[in-house]
């Protein structure tokens, strides 16, 4: 949360600008890699996992099957289930579990939001945890940032990220930031593969098979809640999630970007995300707001909600409060 | 269900299948909200380190000495009320009572605390304050008072921050080459 906003705007703007043109040079660089050039809009697949540092050989490899494989959108259930055998058969290989890999759809009628009390919060960081155990993160990644605040303000540039001991401390408050789920995302926007969009429950997810490891997603996003994989993620085996979603929460391949999905492969079944449940102090408040009885519902009638960097016109589906 | 077993006449069968899977499909549209009957609330008794306090308290609290050594309380609530028998019933040492004088089980002490943080209370009866985990579209369980507060020393306690995991954000883990 350093940058300012106005330089991320811009940035925002010039992506934009750029985005046409940067499209065309992707098919260009995929024509002189010597790859498959008649493979017309969407079908230009490039490669994820192929960001490579050549020394780093570990990580699944990339396979013809990977490299043929279809637009989400466009695949059959015939070619999902194709594409889920390869990524289970892929993972017992390399990381030596069977997961369950499926891909959970939005349900009719449900938007989600998330509310935070910052009143509550204390910045004990379990969700921090809990979201990198449920998520399968890379042990030394988080999708989940808490920022120690001055109180009085938001000030991002007094703001600690790395602050330790007995919490919460005097004259602070605590601000966690992950994905917003932006209604009106700055990344989806600028994504030259249509490799992340939103869909009809508000969830912003990516699809890391079709990801080329650019970055321009990462820099467009306002919050920093986009994090790049520089390497294949390492986690103990004991504990790998196994419940896995293909636009969600399975293992990335090296040389994608990650971010927080509201724990789809949960929520879209019903359950609470991983981080509201870790939670000692019951900060986090999660559910559909078009259900009048849900507890965000009554938040929302109740509390003055606010969004960071309204400015900025994200529209995002996370707001904070206090009481 | 298992009388209709007996029933072996197909269109009985069918009837029911038909019936079960519309049942079914339709609950689950008819209760958008959540009915008061899903939420479980965690239990106390098991969890408290002087239960059963009949181990000790035999018929009621009369004559055992003086009660702040034996449990080595710091009673920092209410600032005029140290009477202990306030909350908790005299007539049986494994209750708390109310103020017109039912008796609870320290299970429903959320009973008590309500007599003075009615508006917390409405709040933690709809799932705004405390935590509920389990499902948002269905059975929940939500965490009694004292899970966070301690009886007699409300205040939310301090806690260590776990450690975060990123020292650089978005930089590869150099040192590990
Ligand atoms: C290890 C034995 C022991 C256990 C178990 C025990 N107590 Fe006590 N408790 C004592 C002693 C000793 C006293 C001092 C009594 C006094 O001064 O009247 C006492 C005093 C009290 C008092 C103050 C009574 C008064 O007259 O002021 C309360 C209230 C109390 N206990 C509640 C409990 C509750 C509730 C439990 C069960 C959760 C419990 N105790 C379990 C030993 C015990
Ligand atoms: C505000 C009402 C209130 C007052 C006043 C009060 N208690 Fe309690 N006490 C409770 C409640 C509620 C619990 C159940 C706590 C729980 O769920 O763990 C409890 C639990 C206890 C326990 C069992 C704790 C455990 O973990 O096993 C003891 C012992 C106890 N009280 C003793 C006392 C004594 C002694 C006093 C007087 C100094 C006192 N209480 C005053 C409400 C009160
Ligand atoms: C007889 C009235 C009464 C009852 C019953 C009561 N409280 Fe309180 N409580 C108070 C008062 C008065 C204060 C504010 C003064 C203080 O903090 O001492 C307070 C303060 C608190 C605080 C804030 C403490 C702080 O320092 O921030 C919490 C939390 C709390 N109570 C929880 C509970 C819980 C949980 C129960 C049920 C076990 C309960 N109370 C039962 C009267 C009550
Ligand atoms: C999941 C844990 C949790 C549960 C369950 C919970 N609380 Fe709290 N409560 C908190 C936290 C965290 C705070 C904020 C503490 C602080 O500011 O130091 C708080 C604050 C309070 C306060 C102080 C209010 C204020 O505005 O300062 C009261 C009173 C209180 N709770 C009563 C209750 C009562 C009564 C219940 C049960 C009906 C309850 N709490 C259940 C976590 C919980």
């Amino acid at each position: 949360m350093s940058e300012n906003s106005n330089s991320n705007n811009k940035k925002i703007d010039v992506l934009l600008k750029e985005k046409p043109l940067k499209r065309r040079s992707f098919l260009k660089a995929l024509a002189t890699a010597g790859a498959i050039t008649f493979f017309p809009g969407k079908q230009t697949k490039a490669f994820a996992g192929t960001f490579t540092d050549k020394k780093d050989r570990k990580g699944p490899h990339l396979t013809w099957e990977k490299f043929f494989q279809k637009y989400y959108k466009e695949m059959t259930p015939e070619d999902k289930k194709r594409v889920f055998e390869r990524i289970t058969r892929e993972t017992k290989e390399y990381y030596g579990v069977d997961i369950t890999l499926a891909d959970p759809q939005p349900i009719p009628g449900v938007k989600f939001v998330f509310f935070l009390n910052l009143s509550k919060c204390n910045g004990n960081r379990r969700c921090v945890i809990a979201c990198q155990k449920e998520n399968n993160l890379d042990r030394s990644k988080a999708w989940i940032t808490v920022l120690e605040m001055e109180n009085g303000g938001f000030d991002f540039e007094k703001s600690d990220r790395h602050y330790t001991g007995i919490v919460p401390k005097d004259g602070k408050f605590y601000l966690p930031v992950q994905c917003l789920q932006c209604d009106n995302p700055p990344c989806v926007k600028v994504c030259p593969t249509e490799a992340t969009w939103k869909e009809k429950d508000g969830i912003v997810v990516i699809d890391y098979d079709w990801c080329i490891g650019c970055r321009y997603c990462q820099a467009a996003c306002p919050y920093e809640a986009r994090k790049f994989n520089w390497k294949t993620p390492e986690i103990p085996q004991d504990e790998i999630n196994t419940n896995q979603n293909y636009l969600g929460n399975r293992i990335r391949p090296r040389g994608t970007i990650e971010k927080c999905h509201f724990c789809s492969h949960r929520t879209r079944v019903g359950r609470y995300p991983a981080c509201l449940e870790a939670c000692p102090t019951g900060a986090r408040k999660f559910g559909n707001i078009l259900d009048p009885e849900s507890e965000v519902s009554k938040i929302f009638n109740t509390k003055t909600l606010f969004v960071l960097k309204e400015e900025l016109n994200t529209k995002p589906s996370f707001f904070y409060y206090f009481d | 269900m298992s009388q209709h077993k007996n029933l072996q006449t197909d269109e009985v069968g069918l009837c029911l299948k038909f019936w079960v899977v519309l049942v079914l499909s339709i609950l689950p549209m008819a209760n958008h909200g959540y009915a008061e009957e899903q939420i479980t609330i965690i239990e106390r008794e098991s969890q408290m380190g002087f239960w059963p306090c009949s181990s000790c308290h035999t018929g009621n609290f009369k004559g055992l000495g003086d009660p702040n050594n034996q449990h080595q309380l710091t009673f920092k609530h209410m600032e005029n009320v140290n009477e202990c028998l306030f909350c908790h019933s005299f007539k049986n040492p494994e209750r708390l009572h109310l103020e017109d004088g039912t008796t609870i089980t320290f299970n429903e002490s959320y009973r008590l605390c309500t007599l003075c943080h009615g508006e917390i209370y409405r709040e933690w009866k709809v799932g705004i304050h405390g935590l509920q985990t389990g499902y948002w579209k269905g059975p929940k369980t939500r965490r009694n008072c004292t899970q966070c507060h301690n009886a007699h020393a409300p205040k939310f306690p301090p806690m260590e921050a776990l450690p975060n995991p990123v020292d650089y954000p978005n930089k590869p883990a150099e040192g590990k080459h």
